[in-house]
């Protein structure tokens, strides 16, 4: 990928958590509201709770000031009535009679502080003015919170007017303790987690009622619960949802909505590059395509214009060939006829002079038919017209006919020359050659020999040679003048020879070894000269023409 | 012997014909395939000197039909085409005795009436 893609990519990523992180956060604060709203639910139904239980619970106790309305009650009759009212409501620490002087005449139970004969002005301030209260206005009053006198910690106490009549019989007070009362509420209290799940404080007109011991420590969000009026007192709550509360009504739908948002955004961007990409790679296929279309139809053409070029040249060259073939028909024809016409007129009575004229003549047409052959060889060498052949041969008439091409030109050359024949041991039955151009090539260097000694020897000798013993050895070893140092790089060359005088002598192109070599070259062959022993012009050349690889399947004459 | 010269070119014709006239032969020429084919019929030949290419062709067909109108004549092929160099007509024209590239030396000419005379006489026909 390159940089600039991973750039793109990376901005894509950020922005999707950017939006990811912006839905959460606005999911969150509703969360968040919708956990308050839950908690501040919870706790004004709490504080309703609480204050319809006082109420109850003073309706309840109002029976007992019936008692005083006809006369005055007992302390026994007190006592059974209240035991059973303690016993029904936990909660209540003490049910009190005080008289019409404000002093406890009868207390239920009968251990509880303070007890009978104690006047209401040692219990505090605030449980007098709310006696007075009741005594003065005849309705019942609330003491607010104050310290228990039994030190049983906090509470409040409830007042109620007894009157016969207009008399003022006196108080029945309730004590509650607000830690037992608040745990045990008796009536409506739907929710029975509520105490796990919210830690509270309690406050009467601002003063602290009761409060959780965990309460100062919470950390979470503080709910203040609607105020709610106890006889002209105000009761308030505020609470602390608990972890357990916290934890009951965990959401995690932001995190999950932000992570889903983020993802599906990526995801789609991801998509809609991976179609544009496809597309971009689409487009440069095509372009590709259509200029590796365009190339391939100019190979085609060119492949087509090689072709045809090909096809002329080879028709060219067929052409040549045939021009070529045809050519030495034609030349050697009227030649052939040029050269009997002399034999004729030689063979014929006639006088000396004109005989050794017609031998003359018969001489120069031979010479003229060697230089056109040759030329016609060359020509036939540069046009490539010239094939090789190869073709199984047997050996040993092969030999023969080059022996006899030798006798045949030694006898024609009227010179004493002796001719020896070697052959070597391992000599195959057939093998595997051009036999024409082979004997081509035999033959030009058994004519060169010949032509080059004036006395001595010719040599022919065949033998097999190379490491594997698969190679044909042919040597044309004579005993002529041979070649001088300095000119035995230049043997094989074109339109070379000795020098002019022996040219002259000797009559030649000086094309024969190079068209020797030239089709030894063709077959694969080497054809090579070296100076017999000792090296000196003289003590004549040896031509070894060596074919390679000439009887595949190994095999002795004898076979 | 009676011998039949095929040869295009006339002076080469002359020249054979000459030659082998002063050597005691019955001479006939021809000059294409189809004078050649005319002659063959009931002459007699001994020997029938073939050139290779004619105006009308190659003449391989002279060679069979010599060996049908003239079962006992013998052919010597003549060539300066380099097409069979190493006596291959000898098996690709099995009617073909001998053959001899061209130029073709008088003397090796005679030489090989001579001896195909010879071998005429010695056969029992």
């Amino acid at each position: 990928m390159t940089r600039k893609g991973q750039i793109n990519l990376l901005t894509a990523f950020a922005l999707c958590a950017v939006i990811a992180g912006l839905t959460w956060f606005v999911l969150d604060k509703q969360r968040e509201l919708r956990f308050r709203e839950l908690a501040q639910t919870e706790s004004d139904f709490r504080l309703r709770a609480l204050a319809r239980d006082v109420k109850v619970r003073v309706n309840a106790i109002r029976h007992i000031a019936a008692l005083w309305r006809k006369s005055d009650a007992s302390s026994d009759e007190f006592t059974a009535e209240t035991q059973d009212y303690i016993d029904q409501f936990p909660g209540i620490r003490s049910v009190r009679f005080i008289d019409e002087t404000l002093v406890v005449k009868f207390v239920t139970p009968a251990d509880q502080p303070p007890a009978t004969g104690v006047p209401l002005t040692a219990l505090g301030a605030r449980q007098l003015r709310a006696s007075e209260l009741a005594r003065d206005s005849g309705e019942i009053t609330l003491s607010g919170a104050v310290d228990l006198y039994d030190g049983s910690g906090r509470g409040f106490v409830v007042y109620i007017p007894i009157r016969r009549g207009e008399d003022f019989r006196g108080l029945v007070s309730v004590a509650f303790n607000a830690e037992e009362w608040q745990r045990e509420l008796l009536l409506l209290d739907d929710n029975p987690h509520f105490g796990n799940d919210f830690s509270i404080r309690i406050e009467f007109d601002g003063s602290l009622l009761y409060a959780d011991t965990d309460f100062a420590t919470m950390g979470s969000p503080q709910v203040v619960s609607e105020t709610d009026q106890l006889w002209g007192h105000t009761l308030r709550m505020q609470s602390h949802p608990t972890p357990s509360f916290v934890k009951a009504n965990r959401d995690i739908s932001p995190e999950v909505a932000a992570l889903l948002l983020g993802t599906l955004l990526f995801a789609g961007y991801l998509q809609f590059m991976l179609l544009h990409r496809g597309n971009q790679a689409e487009a440069r296929a095509d372009a590709g395509n259509a200029r590796l279309r365009q190339v391939n139809e100019a190979l085609a053409l060119e492949v087509d214009d090689r072709r045809r070029a090909e096809a002329a040249a080879r028709q060219s060259q067929a052409a040549t060939s045939r021009f070529l073939t045809t050519m030495s028909h034609e030349i050697r024809t009227p030649l052939n006829a040029i050269m009997g016409m002399f034999q004729l007129i030689e063979a014929a009575d006639i006088p000396e002079r004109h005989r050794k004229q017609a031998a003359a003549g018969y001489a120069s047409s031979q010479r003229l038919f060697r230089g056109l052959t040759n030329v016609l060889e060359v020509s036939r060498l540069d046009a490539g017209a010239l094939t090789i052949v190869e073709d199984h041969i047997e050996l040993e008439p092969l030999i023969a006919n080059w022996h006899a091409t030798l006798e045949g030109i030694v006898i024609r050359s009227g010179k004493p020359l002796d001719m020896h024949l070697e052959l070597g041991d391992a000599l195959p039955k057939t093998v595997h050659i051009d036999a024409g151009r082979v004997t081509q090539i035999v033959t030009n260097l058994v004519d060169n020999a010949v032509r080059f000694t004036a006395t001595g020897s010719i040599t022919l000798a065949v033998h097999m040679a190379g490491r594997s013993g698969n190679s044909l050895e042919i040597e044309v070893r004579d005993t002529g003048e041979g070649i001088p140092e300095e000119r035995r790089h230049t043997v094989f060359q074109r339109f070379y020879q000795l020098d002019n005088g022996l040219a002259r002598q000797h009559q030649g192109s000086g094309l024969g070894l190079s068209i020797c070599r030239d089709i030894a070259r063709l077959m694969g062959a080497n054809l090579t000269h070296s100076d017999r022993k000792p090296l000196d012009v003289g003590s004549g050349s040896t031509f070894t023409l060596r074919l390679h690889s000439v009887h595949p399947r190994r095999g002795a004459l004898s076979e | 012997m009676k011998i039949l010269i095929v040869e295009d070119d006339h002076v080469l014709c002359d020249v054979f014909a000459t030659s082998l006239r002063d050597a005691g032969h019955e001479v006939h020429k021809a000059f294409d395939i189809n004078s050649a084919i005319d002659r063959l019929r009931g002459r007699g030949y001994g020997l029938v000197i073939l050139d290779y290419y004619l105006p009308d062709g190659i003449s391989l067909p002279v060679a069979e039909y010599t060996c049908v109108a003239c079962p006992d004549a013998r052919i010597i092929l003549l060539t300066g085409s380099g097409v069979f160099p190493n006596g291959e007509a000898s098996i690709l024209a099995p009617c073909v005795d001998w053959m001899l590239r061209k130029p073709v030396p008088l003397e090796d000419l005679h030489a090989l009436v001579d001896y195909a005379a010879l071998d005429a006489e010695s056969r029992p026909s």
